[in-house]
């Protein structure tokens, strides 16, 4: 399995991002990265992939993950099938194309996200949920057992973050795979994820069980902002609200 | 416009001309000189600091003087054709004369070198642009206009350099001798019918490109002059051609200039050319050498009409070209040509498997 | 599910497994109509029935009906310079398609990185020193190599916007370049080097033989079989470094072996018939908007049009006129106002 030992990242000296940060995904476990703007998740993401080397600290092991960057813009007019064949490349060799065993992998991991219907629709013309979820059926056609995921949530609307939050929490439960998400949305955390890693903008970090992390102190502390989290529990479903209370009347009447 | 600029020119020739001879009473008194874009200069005494930007202008004036003596500066090209030619034996000094005056190689003006060799005549091509002109004219030099093309056009500037350098006695010579041989030429050949004169292609390139010449151009001239008929009439004046366009036309006899190193046993070999009739009769031939180059306009344009019209049309041919090479060059440079000169000039080496070409070597 | 609703435009990239290969035979048949009515037209009249018993002839006995000098014509001259010109178009055309890729960038081409122009420079330096010869393939290389090399130099200099730093080097390389190539036309001696430079430089396939086809080809089909057999690479590569390396490829190594193919392809055709402009960028636009942009398909089908374009373009450049016009200035124009529409297009594109 993939670990961070200690790592810290800076990208103007003497000014961490993070430091002295351990990290180890588990089968089965999904680990909710929560931050304010510019406290460095990406970066930690980028560490944790291994497409950039850590200030500080080391990286172990050796093993594929499957990153799902921010479905920001295309700029390449692929299909949906083809943006998920894209994650069989590891295993083709240069001058390799995808085969017809490549090609029903494709299809099923785009089954599993229940895009089956637009295969052969242009992804730069796709929504942005579908993009998202296209990237994610990407990352799954590649077989790695760690899911690294940036704001997989944060550019959709309320169904699409729930069918992609339902998404996780399955792939986690049942193909046991070790997920690893950042988000602006502490009760997307507190929704599927086991455990969290809030980071603040000092540079220091905690991490443990999520609803033990993410209490409304901590919150507090991360956004500096005044947090409510208020448990909801009506018609069989349980689950947390997250309030900031951002004062906006008062500023509204004065 | 070319039509009456054509008609203007020839009259300003022609005016030349007269000047010259009117000119003569005056021994190297003040000279008024008009150059072929209409200027007046009026010259105190002869230039005795004379400099050539036209690549082909500095032998004719080394012909007029009979001497390198007079020419400050030349264009790097004229030096080189000097060295490669017989003019440069002939006249060991050119090698001390300045060749810096051009940007590069090419005939555009470096002033300030220009300046610096005190000239009392610059010569410069009058058909590239005002600009090439008046560059040289801001500085108060006076700078001679020369055009470019016809025997006309040369003509009017050789009886120009001869005012310029205080001979116009030997320009006006040189510009009737040529006359003389132009009408003698057409008094043989003119009246030869169409279905008579052989098909004739000149190349100035051959090798990578072939670059044909086309009508109203010198070489043109010279074809129609010695008898023969220009395949390549229907072109821009100088175009590229293919050989496709070469197999079409079917020259009888082919012209290689002096711009590029082909000689007629390259295209006697090249699979492409066996079934133009000009290598099938082995018709090719590389024009000479001389103190210029035959194929533009030259002092030497007289040698190149007898040798093409004793190529084109043995039988009519006016004269011995061997003995006129002599008496020429006797003329234009006071020297007496052995044969083993005139076989170099004339690529005798190069041209000996060339039909006919016999008739031209040392017997 | 809800993201059936979603689906407001669904443009299908590609047609079926059946309509690809007739998509590739429509287009290799009317490679080889093309073909043939270049070998049958020139300035030089063959009958159409001559010009195929002389091709025929290589195959089977057949009774000459040709006078010999049809038979050079066809053969000797016709044959090397449109058998060039195909490799060529397929050679810049699919490099053009790469190179689009690999930078992301439709409006990237052979010219537009610099590699072109650095060829120009490396083949005219070696005119300029050695004359005509194979010294100019050397030379074209050479000099598309370090011009491409210097394009990447000065990218790597900058991180944030990598795409649009990658073709302003390529303007300023290519600048650079034809600063210099001036400066040798200005020095080269005007009687004797400076026509077959000007020539050269304007493009054209007049001086076809078969000894230049055969090293063409050599360079193209070895160039080739690299950027075809990397098709889906490419594809991963387009995705951006960040994303290839997720995806499990070494972008940096895969990138250079492409790089140095299309060098290879690019010189090779520069030096053998100068600097052809606009095949390499305006074909692999077409190709793309009849294929799309998988480069599975968008390869084979650019190669395929670019041949079929330059055969077509070079057969009117030389029987147009009498005097020959360079084929350069034949793909310009028809060139130019494709790219003008594809600039519109993308921008359009963009904005929607």
């Amino acid at each position: 399995m993939i670990a961070l030992h200690d790592t810290g990242h800076w990208f103007q000296p003497s000014r961490w991002l993070f430091r002295d940060l351990s990290l180890t995904p588990t089968p089965g476990e999904i680990t909710a990265i929560l931050g304010p703007n510019g406290t460095g998740k990406t970066t930690l993401l980028r560490i944790l992939c291994g497409t950039l080397a850590p200030r500080a600290g080391s990286r172990a092991g050796a093993e594929a993950i499957g990153y799902v960057p921010q479905a920001l813009n295309a700029d390449q007019g692929y299909s949906a099938l083809e943006m998920v064949l894209l994650g069989r490349s590891r295993f083709l060799g240069r001058f390799q194309s995808p085969g017809r065993k490549d090609l029903a992998r494709a299809r099923e991991c785009l089954a599993e996200v229940g895009l089956s219907a637009i295969a052969e629709a242009r992804y730069d013309r796709l929504s942005g949920g579908q993009r998202q979820l296209v990237l994610l059926a990407r990352a799954l056609a590649s077989d790695a057992r760690i899911l690294v995921l940036d704001e997989p949530a944060s550019a959709l609307d309320l169904a699409n973050q729930g069918i992609v939050l339902r998404l996780l929490h399955r792939l986690s439960r049942d193909n046991h795979l070790a997920i690893l998400f950042t988000t602006h949305h502490p009760e997307h955390a507190l929704g599927i994820a086991d455990k969290a890693l809030l980071m603040f903008r000092d540079g220091t970090h905690i991490q443990g069980p999520v609803e033990a992390v993410a209490d409304e102190a901590n919150l507090a502390r991360m956004y500096g902002v005044p947090v409510r989290r208020i448990a909801i529990d009506t018609e069989g479903q349980a689950g947390f609200a997250i309030v900031p209370l951002h004062q906006l009347k008062q500023a509204i009447a004065s | 416009m070319a039509p009456h600029r054509h008609a203007w020119r020839r009259r300003g020739a022609l005016a030349l001309i007269f000047a010259t001879l009117a000119a003569e009473p005056l021994p190297s008194a003040a000279a008024e000189i008009t150059d072929q874009r209409g200027k007046s200069f009026v010259f105190d005494k002869p230039a005795e600091r004379a400099v050539f930007l036209p690549m082909p202008a500095a032998s004719t004036y080394v012909a007029i003087n009979r001497s390198e003596r007079g020419i400050a500066g030349m264009n790097a090209a004229s030096a080189a054709a000097m060295r490669d030619g017989i003019l440069g034996r002939l006249f060991p000094g050119y090698a001390k004369i300045a060749t810096d005056i051009t940007l590069g190689a090419g005939t555009a003006a470096n002033v300030e070198t220009i300046l610096a060799l005190k000239p009392d005549a610059v010569f410069q091509w009058a058909t590239a642009g005002d600009d090439a002109l008046t560059t040289l004219e801001r500085t108060g030099l006076k700078v001679l206009g020369m055009r470019y093309g016809s025997q006309e056009d040369m003509a009017g500037y050789i009886a120009m350099m001869g005012q310029a350098a205080g001979q116009e006695q030997r320009a006006s010579e040189l510009v009737s001798r040529q006359a003389a041989q132009l009408s003698t030429m057409k008094a043989a050949l003119a009246d030869i019918p169409e279905s008579q004169r052989p098909r004739v292609l000149y190349l100035g390139r051959a090798s990578n490109a072939y670059r044909a010449a086309g009508p109203k151009t010198f070489n043109d001239f010279s074809i129609r002059l010695a008898g023969g008929a220009n395949v390549a009439a229907e072109t821009p004046p100088s175009a590229t051609v293919t050989i496709e366009q070469i197999l079409a036309w079917n020259p009888q006899v082919v012209l290689l200039g002096n711009f590029d190193t082909v000689m007629p046993a390259d295209l006697y070999a090249d699979p492409r050319w066996q079934g133009v009739e000009a290598v099938r009769s082995r018709r090719i031939y590389r024009m000479p050498l001389g103190g210029y180059r035959w194929d533009p306009p030259s002092q030497e344009s007289a040698l190149t009409w007898i040798w093409l019209a004793g190529l084109l049309h043995p039988d009519r041919a006016p004269g011995d070209l061997r003995s006129r090479m002599r008496s020429w060059y006797d003329f234009l440079y006071g020297h007496g040509l052995s044969d083993e000169e005139i076989d170099g000039i004339l690529f005798a080496r190069e041209n000996r498997s060339s039909t006919g070409y016999d008739r031209f070597l040392a017997r | 599910m809800n993201q059936r609703s979603d689906i407001v435009e669904r443009a299908t990239v590609g047609a079926g497994r059946l309509g690809w290969a007739a998509l590739v035979a429509v287009l290799f048949a009317g490679l080889i109509a093309t073909l043939l009515w270049s070998i049958a037209s020139g300035r030089y009249p063959v009958p159409l029935g001559h010009v195929l018993a002389i091709l025929s002839a290589r195959l089977a006995e057949v009774t000459p009906v040709w006078s010999p000098t049809e038979l050079v014509v066809v053969e000797i001259v016709r044959l090397p310079r449109v058998l060039m010109a195909a490799v060529a178009g397929a050679g810049l055309s699919l490099s053009g398609a790469v190179l689009q890729g690999l930078f992301r960038n439709p409006l990237v081409g052979p010219q537009t990185i610099g590699a072109s122009s650095g060829a120009a420079l490396g083949g005219v330096t070696a005119i300029l020193f050695f004359g005509f010869g194979v010294g100019v393939q050397a030379g074209a290389f050479l000099g598309a190599a370090l011009a491409l090399a210097t394009v990447l130099a000065i990218h790597r200099s900058d991180g944030l916007s990598p795409i649009l730093t990658l073709v302003l080097a390529g303007v300023v390389v290519s600048a650079f370049c034809g600063a210099l190539v001036g400066l040798v036309t200005y020095v080269a001696d005007p009687e004797t080097k400076l026509p077959g430079i000007v020539f050269w430089l304007l493009g054209s396939f007049a001086a076809a033989t078969w000894p230049k086809l055969g090293l063409i080809c050599a360079c193209t089909a070895l160039s080739g079989a690299v950027m075809l057999g990397m098709r889906w690479r490419i594809n991963a590569l387009s995705l951006g470094d960040e994303d290839a390396r997720t995806l499990g490829i070494d972008p940096v190594r895969d990138r250079l072996i492409l790089l140095t193919a299309t060098c290879l392809a690019i010189s090779a055709q520069v030096a053998v018939s100068g600097t052809i402009g606009w095949v390499g960028l305006v074909i692999p636009n077409l190709a793309r908007m009849i294929v799309g942009s998988d480069h599975r398909r968008l390869l084979p089908v650019a190669t395929l049009m670019g041949a079929t374009f330059l055969v077509a373009a070079d057969t009117l450049a030389r029987d147009l006129t009498p005097a020959e016009i360079p084929v350069g200035i034949v793909t310009a124009i028809v060139g130019t106002p494709v790219f003008a529409y594809l600039l519109r297009r993308n921008a359009a594109g963009k904005a929607r």
